[in-house]
C-alpha cells in the first residue's frame, strides 16, 4: 500500500456506528413529504482564489483561513418548482469565539439582487457548541434548522439558489448543510385545454401538468376522458414518457 | 461585513454557473447507460473531473488539466504541486442503492498510482467509513480503467437527511503521468421496506402489494378511496391517473 494511501486510512472510523439500521428520510418525490438534499462540507470552496481552506483531523469537515463566516461557497441544485421549507447548519464548533455561519443565498440569474435566508445566518450554535443533527465524539447534540426559507421556490430559468457558509478555524468546521423541500405541481392554468376537464374538475390542476408536461395528448376530439378506466397499456406510456424511461 | 460577503457571492456565482454548465455538457456526452428510474436495473451517476477539487489547499493544492498541445483532444486532471487527492460529492436520491465504483482514469508511471476512494460520513462529515477502492496501478495500461463493483450483499444506501457521500481520487505522482476523467457510480433505487402496521383496512400486511401502497401512502401521493381503503382492485380513472403522476413527479409548466 503506498505511503498516500494510508493518510485516508485517518479518515475511517467507526463505520459501524454510520451503516446501523436506520429508517430512511425517505422521500424524493411527491408534494407533502418533504425530501432533503445533502450539501457536504467539501462542497464548499472559497468564492476567489488564493484562500488556504483545509479539514478538521479526522475528518471531511472544512474550514478556510481569514473566513470570519459565510465565506465558502456550495451550488446548490434542486429541479424547477421545488418549494424549499428547511435550510440545516451541521458543524462542530469547539472554541468559545466566534460561530459557524451558513445561509442560502437565492440571486437573479445575473448573479444579483441576492437574499439571505435568514438575513442573520445559522450561527447560533457557537460557543463551544457542536451544531449537528449527530452527536459527535458523544458531544452535545444541536440541530439548528431555519424555516424561515418557506417561501423559497426554485425556478432554474429565473435565477440562482447557492449555500454560503464557514468558520475560520480547525476548531470551527463547516460540516455540511442540509436543505428540506417539497415538489409542487404547478398551479392551474387560467384555460383548460381539454373540453371534458374544466376548471371546476377536481382533477383540473392535475390534467393540465400532465399535459404541459407532454406525458399526454389526451383521448381525441379536445377531450380527456378522465372517467375512462385506464388501461394497462395507457399506464404504460404515461409511465414511460413521465420518466423517460430507457433500457441498457 | 455581510455586504461585502454578498457582492463577492455575486461575483462568484457567474463561475459557478458556467462550471455548472460545462459540467452537465460532460455527463450527457459521457451517458452511455443513462437509466435514471427504476428498481432492478443500474443507473449511472458520472462525477467529472471538473467538479473535483483539492481535499485542502496546503496538500497539493496545484492542478491542471491536460491540454490539446501533450494529449490530443482531452479534458483530464492532475497535480501540479506534488501527490494530491482531490475530493467531489455526488448528489443521488434518498433511498438509492449504490453498488457500483468506477475510476477512468490514466497512469503512465511506473512507481506511483491513481486511486480512487468511496467516503460514507454522517452529516458532520465525520465517522467516515470507506466503502470501496479502485485503483490504476503501475501503468500498465496508460489510459485505461479499474472498475470495483461494491459488496453486493452490502451497498451503500443514501439517506440525504443522515449522511454524506464523497468521493476522493489520489494522483501520486504530482505531474501529468497520473491523472483522471472522472470517476462513475451505479446505483439502483429503492422503493421502502414495508412498514410493520398497514394503514388501509382493504390492503393489509399479507397483501401482495402491500409495500408498494404504503409507499405510494406515505409519500403523499394518495389518500384512499374513502373510509380508510385504497380500493386496490378498483380500475383507475384516467383522471386519477393524471394526479398520481403530478403528484409524484411534481409536475410542472413555464
Amino acid at each position: 500500500m503506498k505511503p498516500h494511501r494510508s493518510l485516508l486510512a485517518l479518515w475511517l472510523w467507526m463505520v459501524g456506528s454510520i451503516l446501523g439500521a436506520q429508517s430512511l428520510q425517505p422521500q424524493t418525490y411527491g408534494t407533502t413529504a418533504v425530501s432533503y438534499v445533502e450539501v457536504p462540507g467539501i462542497a464548499f470552496l472559497p468564492f476567489g482564489s488564493g484562500f488556504t481552506y483545509g479539514q478538521g483531523a479526522g475528518t471531511f469537515a472544512r474550514y478556510m483561513l481569514a473566513c470570519g463566516g459565510g465565506c465558502m461557497l456550495a451550488p446548490l441544485r434542486l429541479p424547477s418548482g421545488a418549494k424549499i421549507v428547511s435550510v440545516e447548519l451541521d458543524a462542530i464548533d469547539t472554541d468559545n469565539t466566534d460561530s459557524v455561519s451558513g445561509s442560502l443565498f437565492q440571486c437573479d440569474k445575473f448573479g444579483q439582487n441576492c437574499a439571505a435566508h435568514p438575513a442573520a445566518g445559522l450561527g447560533g450554535c457557537g460557543l463551544g457548541y457542536i451544531c449537528s443533527g449527530e452527536s459527535f465524539n458523544g458531544g452535545p447534540v444541536a440541530v439548528v434548522v431555519d424555516v424561515s426559507a418557506e417561501n423559497v421556490i426554485v425556478d432554474n430559468t429565473a435565477g440562482s439558489l447557492f449555500l454560503a457558509g464557514g468558520g475560520d478555524t480547525t476548531s470551527e468546521l463547516l460540516g455540511g448543510m442540509i436543505v428540506g423541500y417539497v415538489l409542487q405541481v404547478s398551479p392551474a392554468p387560467a384555460t383548460p385545454t381539454f373540453n371534458d376537464v374544466p376548471v371546476s374538475d377536481p382533477a383540473f390542476q392535475y390534467v393540465e401538468a400532465l399535459v404541459a408536461s407532454g406525458v399526454t395528448a389526451g383521448c381525441g376530439g379536445g377531450n380527456y376522458c378522465p372517467d375512462s378506466p385506464l388501461t394497462r397499456r395507457q399506464m404504460a406510456v404515461f409511465l414511460a414518457k413521465a420518466l423517460g424511461l430507457q433500457w441498457p | 461585513m455581510r455586504i461585502v460577503i454578498r457582492v463577492a457571492c455575486g461575483l462568484a456565482l457567474g463561475f459557478l454557473s458556467a462550471r455548472l454548465s460545462a459540467q452537465e455538457g460532460d455527463a450527457r456526452a459521457a451517458a452511455v447507460k443513462p437509466k435514471t428510474y427504476g428498481v432492478t436495473q443500474l443507473s449511472y451517476y458520472r462525477m467529472s473531473a471538473a467538479e473535483f477539487t483539492p481535499l485542502d489547499t496546503a496538500n497539493g493544492s496545484a492542478y491542471t488539466d491536460t491540454s490539446s498541445a501533450n494529449f490530443g483532444t482531452a479534458f483530464q486532471r492532475y497535480s501540479t504541486g506534488g501527490p494530491a487527492i482531490f475530493i467531489a460529492s455526488p448528489h443521488l436520491p434518498t433511498g438509492a442503492l449504490v453498488t457500483y465504483f468506477e475510476l477512468d482514469s490514466c497512469d503512465e508511471d511506473p512507481v506511483n498510482d491513481v486511486f480512487a476512494d468511496f467516503f460514507f460520513c454522517d452529516n458532520l462529515g465525520t465517522h467516515c467509513g470507506s466503502a470501496g477502492l479502485s485503483s490504476n496501478a503501475n501503468g500498465t495500461i496508460p489510459c485505461g480503467f479499474a472498475a470495483f463493483t461494491l459488496p453486493p450483499a452490502g451497498g451503500f444506501q443514501v439517506d440525504n437527511y443522515r449522511n454524506q457521500l464523497t468521493v476522493t481520487v489520489q494522483t501520486q505522482s504530482g505531474t501529468s503521468s497520473t491523472r483522471f476523467a472522472g470517476v462513475v457510480l451505479g446505483y439502483t433505487l429503492q422503493v421502502s421496506p414495508a412498514p410493520q402496521i398497514a394503514d388501509f383496512s382493504d390492503v393489509p400486511a399479507n397483501h401482495p402489494l402491500f409495500q408498494f401502497i404504503e409507499a405510494l401512502y406515505a409519500s403523499g401521493l394518495t389518500a384512499g378511496c374513502g373510509n380508510g381503503d385504497f380500493c386496490p382492485n378498483a380500475p383507475l380513472t384516467r383522471g386519477q391517473a393524471a394526479v398520481f403522476l403530478a403528484k409524484a413527479l411534481g409536475l410542472q409548466w413555464q
